[in-house]
């Protein structure tokens, strides 16, 4: 199969040539996919699925355009590129197109290097699915606050096959197991609160069987009666289940098209010490056994270790080919693979729990969960939904909910206080509970 | 067109019987099969030129077979019949019944409308064509608002071409297209910088690039884009909020119309789940999902499972009339389809999805809903929104809009989360005013699958919502 899928590759590349294109990259990709659903208890899906399709990038005599088919059938195919190269042509020259620096780009065994594929997967049947999915729903099933619980076993296996007209050929095989549950519960009068719990891994094996759909009713049992408190100003912590969704904004405004388009609220802080000492974040793109891993980008950038935000100083920009030429910028990778905030400074000198974190402010709302928002990229303001606990004493107090928190990116992460050493291995970026002082919160 | 249809997809009318024979073979009570080829081309203008082209071709079939509400789905990216037939196998695997010898019926037409004609194609609109409309865009967005530093902007359009047979011998094919623009400006003002974003989308050909409607875009940014260097957020809290017509009707979409998909009702997960019959607000508010409104970007002739586009009042006068449905929801509710079966594509199972929502017209002004506000806030543009559906908390962002003191708007406000409770939303709308209108933003819904949505409603005071702010 992978053999004939270079071959669609390395044809489809001299198509590309043959229709006037200069330069071409090409990018397979085929995935298989099963799942089960289990609603109460009982099968309510099956599905399964095989995928595959073609990516292409072309350079035709200073034009660009980026196209995609999954209709491989080669007299299909040769009429698509055929068609691709023609109106590639007709847009404007952009002299900052080309494919990478061969130098830059990757030239390994990606699959050895990162063993990220389950090949048992192969083998497992839908019994096997179904038995696992079952026996998630079974440990809560009975649970007299119970209204509903829907539980799934998902797995995919991808492949990918990456190719230039320059040389440059890579390839990838990875999976993902992913086991979850979602319970449904009895609230005040037709309120009906809702909670979830996940675990996944690359390895069928290594994914946490037990403990998911009781873990799962409990996170819904411990939200009941959750209403908002009064508005004003608290310290915050925001547990390892969500945490990520305060870095997502920082990497996305340090690519090379927000930069470029002059959209990103770090740009005048490039290289500066903005945050604290504390703050860490590291890129680790080969970690071995984790489906995020990748040895090369989308354009066959290698990757390497990076450390993003370095002891409080913006590291790292993720500037691609095109973005390097147009700002003149050293070309990096496209993006961040694994991202892991890493804690060789921190202000306690200790591991904490999320407990301990909660000991240490006394007093504030634990946000387990955010329910809408957004933030402006030109200025980092950020407006967002949340839902938790208050706590005092260092201990949970009461459910919260229906609560907005409000603030700017720049001044949150400039009050980071403690970082926890509890981040999920399976969350695609590696994200502790994180302690912030105090931000707007609007309630009653 | 059908025979053409036929000819796309590279298969007989009896090889869709024979396929169907082979989806019922395990004992499944109902199969469908749902072709379909999707082209979309898009031209990106950036650093004022168009200097990059993309297309995509995503071509399959999706096969489905249900048994006692449960569901087997498979595709498969040819439509060979070897490849159909195996797809067909594993989703018949859902089912384990006795069976018995069953024959495919044969293709009976659906009846429909049709609710989006192209009336001018793209092959007339050159790429040529195209591209000096959208550089002509980019002139004069610089000219109307000297602040702007940087245009990016998209033009896309897509043809998604659908053929369909399911065991009631309902087959249909539709051709659906879609026009889209949008674009985001970055100005830069005394040091600070400021984002606007806007887009309009259409089930139309390429009529939709006029004239007219680049200027209603320039109009658009140039009025709306130098305020927000003044904007602030305001102090936080509960507070009465006017929702200005338009793309207000978000909180329809979050706060009830999502809680009203029946495959939430019919697991019993949704907050509204026993509420059908009921008053649930105001009786000034009727609230429909319609697929019927030509050219809409929620229109669909037919849904994903054969039932023809339809209007379906969702609230009459206050009192909850109807789920939308899809065809195992309706099964389970003893009703008839609402035609809201749908799917992002043929790799997906169809489920119950919005159209184009929207509230009726009410009594009164926008300008007697904000005369009525002593403290709070006027808010008209948005960019997302969410909901948790069994509590039904509901949440919606504020690009832009008004603070509102003694009746009046005073300052500008911006970025900002307003947070809500659904059924207390709706029984806390006090007015609705007479100038109900259907947002034409590129809204798109992402509840398990992206599906192509629209919202509208007319100015509608709620007593209280939670917005976000400052907490000084």
């Amino acid at each position: 199969m992978r053999e004939e899928e270079r071959k669609i590759v390395a044809d489809a590349l001299q198509m590309a040539l043959d229709a006037g294109v200069d330069a071409a990259r090409m990018c397979i990709e085929a995935s298989g996919e099963n799942s089960v659903t289990i609603l109460d208890g009982n099968v309510d899906g099956i599905m399964s699925a095989s995928s595959r399709a073609l990516y292409m990038q072309l350079f035709v005599d200073g034009h660009y355009g980026s196209f995609s088919t999954n209709r491989l059938d080669y007299a299909d195919l040769r009429e698509f590129i055929r068609k691709a190269a023609e109106s590639t042509s007709m847009v404007v020259k952009d002299p900052c197109r080309t494919l990478p620096r061969r130098e830059l780009c990757y030239a390994g065994d990606s699959a050895g290097e990162l063993e990220q594929c389950d090949l048992s997967l192969d083998q497992m049947g839908i019994d096997e699915r179904i038995r696992l999915a079952k026996g998630c729903a079974e440990e809560v099933l009975g649970h007299p606050k119970l209204i509903s619980v829907e539980t799934e076993w998902g797995d995919s296996t991808e492949y990918e096959y990456m190719a230039d007209t320059e040389g440059l050929s890579v390839s990838n095989l990875r999976s993902v197991c992913t086991l979850s549950a979602n319970c449904t519960i009895r609230g005040r009068g037709d309120e009906k609160p809702e909670g979830g719990w996940f675990d996944s891994d690359v390895f069928t094996g290594k994914v946490q069987t037990e403990g998911i759909g009781a873990k799962a009713l409990q996170r819904t049992l411990d939200s009941l009666g959750a209403r908002k408190t009064r508005s004003g100003e608290w310290p915050l912590i925001v547990e390892n289940t969500c945490s990520s969704q305060l870095v997502h904004p920082l990497i996305s405004v340090l690519n090379g098209a927000a930069l470029q388009q002059d959209n990103s609220f770090l740009k005048a802080h490039i290289g500066e010490q903005l945050f604290p000492e504390a703050m860490n974040i590291w890129d680790r793109p080969r970690t071995r056994n984790n489906y995020g891993s990748r040895c090369y980008d989308d354009e066959g950038l290698a990757t390497r270790d990076r450390a993003v935000i370095d002891h409080g100083r913006i590291a790292t920009c993720f500037i691609n080919t095109y973005y390097g030429n147009k700002l003149g910028m050293d070309v990096t990778v496209d993006g961040p693979s694994l991202l892991r905030f890493e804690k060789d400074c921190d202000i306690t000198k200790k591991p904490l729990t999320l407990q301990d974190m909660m000991k240490e402010l006394d007093k504030g709302i634990l946000i387990t969960g955010f329910n809408g928002g957004n933030f402006n990229p030109s200025t980092g303001d950020f407006s967002y939904g949340v839902r938790g606990f208050l706590f005092e004493g260092g201990r949970k107090v009461r459910p919260v909910n229906g609560m907005n928190v409000t603030g700017n990116f720049i001044r949150l992460w400039q009050g980071l206080l403690l970082a926890g050493d509890d981040a999920l291995k399976s969350n695609r970026w590696r994200i502790p509970s994180l302690a912030f002082s105090g931000l707007s919160f609007s309630g009653e | 067109m059908t025979e053409t249809y036929f000819d796309l997809f590279g298969v007989t009318p009896d090889n869709l019987e024979r396929l169907m024979v082979s989806a019922l073979s395990r004992g499944g009570e109902y199969a469908d099969i749902f072709f379909e080829y999707t082209t979309t081309d898009e031209l990106l203008l950036r650093d004022h030129v168009v200097n990059s082209v993309e297309s995509t071709a995503d071509y399959g079939a999706g096969i489905r077979v249900i048994r006692d509400e449960r569901t087997g789905y498979a595709f498969s990216e040819k439509t060979d019949m070897r490849d159909l037939e195996k797809a067909a196998l594993f989703a018949a695997g859902i089912a384990d019944a006795p069976v018995l010898p069953r024959t495919a019926p044969g293709l009976r037409p659906v009846q429909f409308t049709n609710h989006y004609p192209i009336l001018q194609g793209w092959d007339v609109f050159t790429l040529e064509k195209r591209k000096a409309w959208i550089t002509e865009l980019d002139r004069r967005l610089h000219e109307a608002s000297p602040v702007i530093r940087k245009v990016t902007c998209a033009l896309a359009f897509s043809i998604k071409k659908v053929m369909f047979y399911n065991s009631d011998g309902d087959f249909f094919c539709d051709l659906r297209p879609m026009t889209s623009v949008h674009l985001t400006c970055v100005a830069q003002k005394d040091g600070k910088s400021e984002m606007l974003s806007y887009s309009r989308s259409y089930r139309v050909g390429s009529e939709m690039l006029t004239d007219s409607l680049r200027d209603g875009i320039v109009s658009y940014i140039a009025t709306r884009l130098e305020p927000l260097f003044d904007a602030g957020r305001p102090k936080g809290g509960e507070m009465p909020v006017v929702l200005g017509s338009g793309s207000s009707g978000i909180l329809l979409h979050e706060a009830i119309g999502h809680a009203f998909e029946a495959d939430f009702n019919r697991k019993g997960i949704s907050i509204f789940a026993e509420r059908m019959g009921q008053k649930i607000c105001s009786e000034k508010i009727t609230v429909v999902d319609d697929g019927t409104v030509a050219g809409n970007r929620g229109a669909l002739n037919v849904d994903d499972e054969g039932i023809p586009g339809q209007k379906t009042y969702m609230v009459t006068e206050g009192v909850l009339t109807s789920y939308l449905h899809d065809r195992i929801s309706a099964r389970h509710y003893g009703v008839a389809p609402t035609g809201n079966g749908r799917r992002e594509s043929f790799r997906y199972e169809p489920i119950p999805r919005m159209r184009a929502t929207y509230m009726l017209d009410g009594d009164c002004t926008e300008e007697d809903l904000i005369h009525s506000v002593r403290k709070g806030i006027f808010v008209d543009n948005f960019t997302n929104g969410e909901v948790a559906i069994g509590e039904g908390d509901f949440t919606f962002y504020v690009k832009s809009g008004w603070m509102i003191e003694n009746g009046r708007l005073t300052a500008p406000v911006k970025d900002i989360n307003i947070i809500g409770n659904g059924p207390q939303a709706l029984a806390d709308i006090t007015g609705v005013a007479a100038n109900s209108v259907l947002d034409d933003s590129t809204w798109t819904c992402g509840k398990d699958q992206y599906c192509p949505v629209s919202c509208g409603m007319p100015s509608v005071l709620v007593s209280s919502l939670t917005v976000g702010g400052s907490s000084l």
